[in-house]
């Protein structure tokens, strides 16, 4: 069985959107899409831009377009502004400095994620203190809800101690699964790049389906102690 | 959290099925949202200050008080570090401002060997800018982290430190946020302070808005603009007791911040925490430092003394300043070891298993020291070479200097920034015309046309790879390659990717009797043929070399780097210059097509590395217009240099670059030819490169 053709593999991890967007289920990432013009109609603008040697321009609407969603992403992760900051001049130097070399196998936004993800890796070698630190308020779940408790301080305070479960690298794969939407095969390409052999990225996507499931069981254990989820095979409370 | 607000949700939860509230749970777990980044203050390639002397070239990193780019200063032709103050608002704004003045009107007071100069100040576009010295080395931060530091290089930072100290407060100010991140270790193995962005005149400089708080037992005051916090303006860590508490400062809180660095050095640890605030300014109050650790009993007992001298709570019981310090260090007995001098020179880590090992140590936190030792070269060799790995994806910058640490043993830095690559028709015509008869304008035509490129600063290689490092990483890659036996002559011929791994049996070499250097045992291992250890490793292929440097934690240089290696920021025609060939010096070739003395010999044999005295760059990198050619990571389309197809894309011819024993044309540094990926060459080798 081919395992990329089996991205629903994830009971519970799959993800929420197949297009190339930014925006989030709840619409709070309007901010963060590609201009109005649409992610297909971005991309081909920079796609064009390349064929016609513009790497500047290219690299330049690259960076326009996707600015929001890539520093939100960064963000996320490091749980820091300025260590976002520091982050976001890293790829866009990466962006300004490879986008020459990105050769169409997969889309510019996950090639720019996977910059990211270099980046990332740079700032945990630089920074590895900064790994530990998590105080991101979340700004999610003060709306409705059909599945958890109605009120959102507690469950701030739980959901903030379960993203301190997890490293920057677990956190940056569950965001960009969840929240961005990117498929396995997707992820597989920001961890080894768009280059890498095709059995590669397969095995990569095994790997990394297989550390969503831990990350979704540690999260649930986390959940759990955090009395925001009942225990497997425990009735409601 | 509290009962009330929770109540425990679905009935049996299971692995395998779906679960809407932990689904819900994660997805408030992952939530990102969009933000808008802050906005940039310059972009590369802006021109700043009067005139646009200042060209920008990128950004270094952020300081206390702005972003930090390296700049061009095109009057004086030289780099110059710009740190342009973050945008404010208001009050803020205006104050942000002020302080940056300040520290501009502070620094440039100083001319000192420890301290960093400041050279200009200015405005772009309403915002302020100050030019200032551009320091290569490393911090002190990421030099003593994670290491042994012997007690003569103790002594020799914190006597220069407070030899920079001393020059500060000899000119009225002093710095309020010394720590190691603020001290570089420079490449000449020198300290130089930076960053003021914190540092107050304690000389009355009038103006209003100001109050003085008079210290007790000293004739000078702190002087505190209305509106600015002192609360914690430094760093927890490294501030004093009155630094903390808000109280008025003066040049003693240097001395206690060097305290905290020396007492740092000795421990591998702080003296008091670097907790949060408040815990740290309890810490102090109440907490002495402890000295009873064995290690302070390895220490000259003086140097105990002079740090709890710096350390002790009330600012009246420590040093006055930076210069009774520099005293008291000078009088502890021992030899002083600039850290420079424990750098290494060769290559220390023989084997590919333990530079991954080092590698890894990188990638995980590194522990703290626990100890002084005198020696420990070997741990000080493995962080470096470590340090140096994680360096390889981009240069590491810091506050208002390049944090470039020394390069990897065996590797060279280079920075050229922009440069132009390929050649035009025109360029190419000229060349011809000096060549001469001999000149295969119609081969050169690949090197058309010419482009500018940005080149991130970047390590590569001193050498070409040789027999003996080759054959050792196919020793440790062992049973993840096939060796192939010769069809008719039956002796191990073929290296390939073991098929049985996943690989597609791609070839990593071929052990050519005749012409390789490199022979498969009995005893399933590789060995370099005798004599020809140090000899370049060829007839290994594209996929072999990209294999070797991926397991040494490199990558091969791409086309463009290796170019600017060749290249330089001068456009150097040769690798060494701009002087033709001269034969003894360099390894000629022997088709005569470059202009040569007649006596040159008419062919010249593959030889060891480095073995042509003249080929060399300014860098330091040798043999890349001789001995072998090298493969780089780029992909060969005919008749468009300025192509760059992803080299990962198809099996494409790839580019080979640089002269050889065999060709020399190839030897101008623009110069270049191909060769499939699976095909190797007697005259064609490689390098790696680390950015």
């Amino acid at each position: 069985m081919n395992l990329l053709d089996d991205l629903h593999d994830l009971p519970t991890l799959h993800p929420r959107e197949t297009q190339h967007t930014a925006q989030s289920p709840r619409g709070t990432a309007a901010a963060a899409l590609p201009g109005d013009r649409g992610p297909a109609r971005v991309e081909a603008d920079l796609r064009a831009l390349l064929r016609a040697g513009d790497e500047a321009g290219a690299a330049a609407a690259a960076l326009e377009s996707h600015a929001a969603e890539v520093f939100g992403f960064l963000l996320g992760v490091l749980d820091s502004g300025p260590a976002a900051g520091e982050a976001y001049a890293g790829v866009v130097e990466r962006v300004r400095r490879e986008i020459s070399r990105f050769g169409g196998r997969c889309s510019l936004r996950t090639w720019m994620y996977a910059a990211c993800r270099r980046e990332l890796e740079r700032h945990a070698r630089r920074h590895p203190a900064s790994s530990a630190a998590n105080s991101l308020a979340p700004v999610i779940l003060c709306g409705p809800s059909t599945t958890l408790p109605a009120r959102c301080t507690g469950l701030a305070a739980a959901i903030t101690a379960l993203r301190g479960r997890l490293s920057p690298d677990d956190r940056a794969l569950l965001i960009l699964r969840l929240d961005r939407g990117l498929d396995l095969h997707e992820l597989a390409v920001t961890e080894l790049g768009e280059t890498a052999r095709p059995t590669d990225l397969l095995r990569e996507a095994e790997r990394i389906r297989v550390r969503l499931r831990h990350i979704r069981d540690d999260l649930a254990r986390g959940a759990v102690e955090q009395q925001i989820l009942a225990p497997p095979g425990e009735p409601h409370g | 959290m509290d009962d009330s607000t929770t109540r425990k949700l679905t009935a049996s939860r299971d692995s395998s099925t779906q679960d809407p509230a932990l689904d819900e749970i994660l997805r408030a777990v992952a939530h990102a949202p969009a933000r808008r980044p802050p906005p940039e203050p310059a972009q590369p390639g802006e021109r700043w200050g009067a005139g646009g002397r200042y060209t920008i070239e990128r950004r270094l990193g952020r300081g206390g008080m702005g972003t930090v780019y390296s700049a061009t200063d095109t009057m004086l032709h030289r780099e110059v570090a710009l740190k342009v103050l973050d945008p404010g608002s208001g009050d803020d704004g205006a104050v942000q401002r002020a302080r940056l003045l300040r520290e501009a009107r502070i620094a440039a007071r100083i001319e000192h060997e420890r301290v960093a100069r400041i050279y200009d100040v200015g405005e772009h576009e309403g915002a302020l800018f100050v030019a200032m010295e551009l320091v290569r080395g490393v911090t002190l931060r990421r030099w003593m982290d994670g290491r042994a530091v012997a007690a003569g290089e103790i002594l020799a930072v914190a006597r220069q430190i407070a030899e920079g100290l001393a020059a500060l407060h000899a000119s009225g100010v002093f710095h309020r946020d010394l720590k190691p991140e603020n001290v570089m270790l420079t490449d000449q193995g020198g300290v130089r302070l930076l960053d003021f962005g914190l540092a107050r005149q304690t000389a009355r400089v009038g103006g209003d808005g100001e109050r003085s708080a008079p210290v007790a037992g000293e004739g000078r005051a702190a002087r505190v603009s209305e509106g600015e916090s002192l609360a914690f303006a430094g760093t927890p860590g490294y501030m004093a007791p009155e630094q903390c508490e808000g109280k008025a400062l003066d040049a003693r809180v240097d001395v206690f911040a060097l305290g905290v660095i020396v007492y740092e050095l000795v421990t591998g640890v702080r003296p008091f925490g670097s907790g949060a605030s408040e815990e740290v300014v309890e810490g102090r109050v109440r907490v002495a430092p402890d000295f009873s650790g064995a290690v302070w009993k390895e220490m000259p007992a003086r140097l105990q003394e002079v740090c709890a001298r710096m350390l002790a709570w009330e600012p009246a019981e420590r040093f006055s300043g930076g210069a009774g310090v520099g005293d008291a260090l000078h009088g502890i007995r021992g030899d002083s070891v600039l850290p420079a001098a424990l750098v290494p020179s060769g290559r220390l880590l023989p084997s590919v298993a333990q530079e991954l090992a080092n590698a890894e140590t990188e990638a995980a936190p590194v522990p703290r020291r626990r100890g002084w030792r005198v020696g420990g070269l070997i741990g000080v060799a493995a962080t470096l070479v470590a340090a140096g790995l994680m360096i390889a994806r981009s240069a590491s910058v810091g506050h208002h200097a390049t944090l470039r640490p020394p390069p990897v043993p065996g590797m060279a830095w280079v920075d050229v920034g922009a440069i132009t690559v390929g050649r035009s028709p025109a360029d190419l015509d000229r060349e011809c015309v000096a060549i001469g008869p001999g000149c295969d304008r119609k081969k050169m035509q690949g090197e058309v046309p010419s482009s500018r490129v940005t080149i991130a600063p970047f390590q590569l290689d001193v050498y070409e790879v040789t027999n003996e490092e080759m054959a050792t990483t196919l020793t440790m890659l062992g049973g993840l390659l096939s060796v192939v036996d010769d069809e008719d002559d039956h002796y191990p011929r073929d290296v390939r990717w073991n098929k049985d791994l996943g690989h597609d049996g791609e070839v990593i070499a071929d052990l050519n009797p005749l012409v390789g250097g490199i022979e498969y045992g009995a005893d399933h291992s590789f060995h370099a043929r005798a004599g020809r250890e140090q000899w370049p490793a060829v007839q290994v292929t594209w996929h072999g070399a990209r294999l070797f440097c991926t397991t040494r934690g490199k990558s091969l240089p791409t086309e463009d780097e290796w170019e600017a290696a060749a290249r330089g920021r001068d456009d150097r025609p040769w690798p060494w210059g701009s002087a033709p060939l001269r034969c003894g010096e360099v390894v000629v070739p022997r088709d005569g097509l470059i202009v040569m003395p007649s006596s040159c010999p008419e062919k010249v044999s593959l030889g060891p590395v480095g073995q042509a005295a003249q080929d060399v760059t300014p860098d330091g990198i040798h043999d890349l217009g001789g001995n072998v050619a090298e493969w780089v990571d780029a992909v060969y389309v005919e008749g468009n240099r300025a192509a760059r197809v992803d080299a990962g894309a198809a099996d494409l011819p790839k580019v080979v670059r640089g002269g050889s024993f065999f060709q020399s044309i190839e030897a101008r540094t623009s110069g270049r030819s191909r060769q499939l990926a699976n095909g190797v060459g007697y005259n064609v080798g490689f390098r790696c490169a680390v950015r």
